[in-house]
């Protein structure tokens, strides 16, 4: 069900001021919120040239097997 | 040879194409907004012939396609004690010479093969739903309102009510262990009774009754379409908050050829070679277009549909690095 109760941590006198959506947020634990990723843990790829290389993958070409029902043998 | 322009943060879109770029052995760079304010290396822009000189090479000839991957971004120069408004004036004045700077080498560069080209990358909401409306694509009604009887008069003309989200976008406020968010917010009494009756101008969009969601990554004419089903019952107005349900399946999915002919002529007709674009289908067997957005995360898509998006977009990448370019392999 639709979450109904708002929380906005912005002041009555600013919300009369700016965008009404500023009115109608949600708080969630931050930890929580994947596109924030604060529970990853990240390195460097030089080959990359990345400085926050993410070392497990999201959606990483990992693969190009074909897996048949005998490899399960 | 490819450019790739990014931040240095982590963006889940780069590191997975730079892998098929390395694995094909692609010649490419990566320049990240960052870079431009290091420190670490020397290079010079000629504003007259527009090269690009770093560290005494030339690579304004070089360059043949650039993958625009979030490259601009809001530096923070400070450290230290925060000065107020005075910081707020030097952090904007340093962000404007920089993006001024930024504008320039885009103009320089024009003649490249972008993915995607980079004024089209902030798209503007309003104007693209006009767009779609002009081009034919069945879209929710949409209004800019600022006080509440405008309001109510166009819930009224909406025969499912309606929604407000913002006209551009609301980003993350993090205070220690909560972070405020915003989504699209069915307008409902709870909503009305929070509004005064005069407001900031909102984006107002009539409610679509959808069987499900469709989420379609596009790429120079190719359509990776995947389904988002809910089978809740009471589902949320924005699929964005149902993502981490167990309720919310999804399910690779074929657009009509019809459907995708008109997409395909619409985002060639906006200039858009590459975009993800959000479409409702209707209980009633219809299609509305949603938006469009020019650098939309393709991760989750490519890995629940197995359809190798990063790969896809390397492979483009290369195809035209090698159709113009003189460095091919």
């Amino acid at each position: 069900m639709e979450k109904k109760k708002f929380d906005t941590p912005f002041a009555r006198k600013l919300l009369e001021r700016v965008p009404i959506n500023y009115r109608f947020m949600y708080a969630n634990i931050t930890e929580h919120i994947g596109e924030l990723r604060m529970r990853e843990k990240f390195s460097r790829s030089d080959k990359h040239r990345a400085e926050q290389y993410l070392n497990y993958p999201l959606a990483k070409p990992v693969s190009n097997f074909i897996i048949r029902k005998d490899n399960d043998k | 040879m490819i450019l790739v322009l990014t931040h240095s943060y982590f963006e889940q879109g780069t590191d997975p194409v730079i892998d098929w770029l390395l694995y094909y052995k692609a010649p490419f760079f990566r320049i990240c907004v960052e870079d431009l304010v290091a420190q670490k290396v020397n290079y010079s822009f000629d504003i007259d012939k527009g090269s690009v000189i770093i560290n005494g090479v030339d690579y304004s000839q070089k360059v043949t396609v650039i993958f625009f991957r979030r490259f601009y971004r809001y530096l923070y120069y400070e450290e230290g004690e925060p000065l107020g408004d005075v910081s707020r004036k030097v952090f904007y004045e340093a962000n404007n010479e920089l993006e001024h700077f930024v504008e320039a080498l885009f103009d320089a560069f024009k003649d490249k093969i972008w993915f995607p080209v980079s004024e089209m990358v902030n798209v503007n909401k309003p104007k693209i739903s006009a767009a779609a409306h002009r081009a034919g694509l069945l879209s929710p009604r949409s209004r800019v309102i600022n006080n509440k009887t405008g309001l109510l008069e166009f819930k009224e003309e909406c025969p499912h009510g309606c929604i407000t989200k913002s006209i551009c976008r609301i980003s993350y406020y993090t205070f220690g262990k909560y972070t405020y968010s915003t989504y699209a917010t069915s307008v409902d009494d709870d909503v009305l009774a929070m509004l005064p009756e005069r407001f900031f101008p909102a984006l107002f969009q009539e409610k679509v009754m959808a069987d499900y969601e469709v989420r379609v990554f596009y790429l120079d004419g190719e359509f990776f379409a995947t389904a988002a089903i809910s089978t809740d019952k009471d589902r949320l107005v924005d699929i964005k908050q149902s993502f981490y349900k167990e309720s919310l399946k999804w399910a690779t999915y074929q657009l009509p050829k019809d459907m995708e002919a008109q997409l395909d002529k619409f985002m060639r007709w906006i200039g858009l070679v590459t975009g993800s674009i959000d479409l409702i289908k209707t209980v009633d067997g219809q299609y509305y277009f949603l938006e469009v957005n020019p650098v939309g995360q393709y991760s989750a898509p490519s890995w629940q549909g197995g359809y190798q998006i990063e790969r896809r977009i390397a492979e483009w990448l290369i195809q035209k690095n090698n159709m113009h370019g003189k460095e091919k392999i």
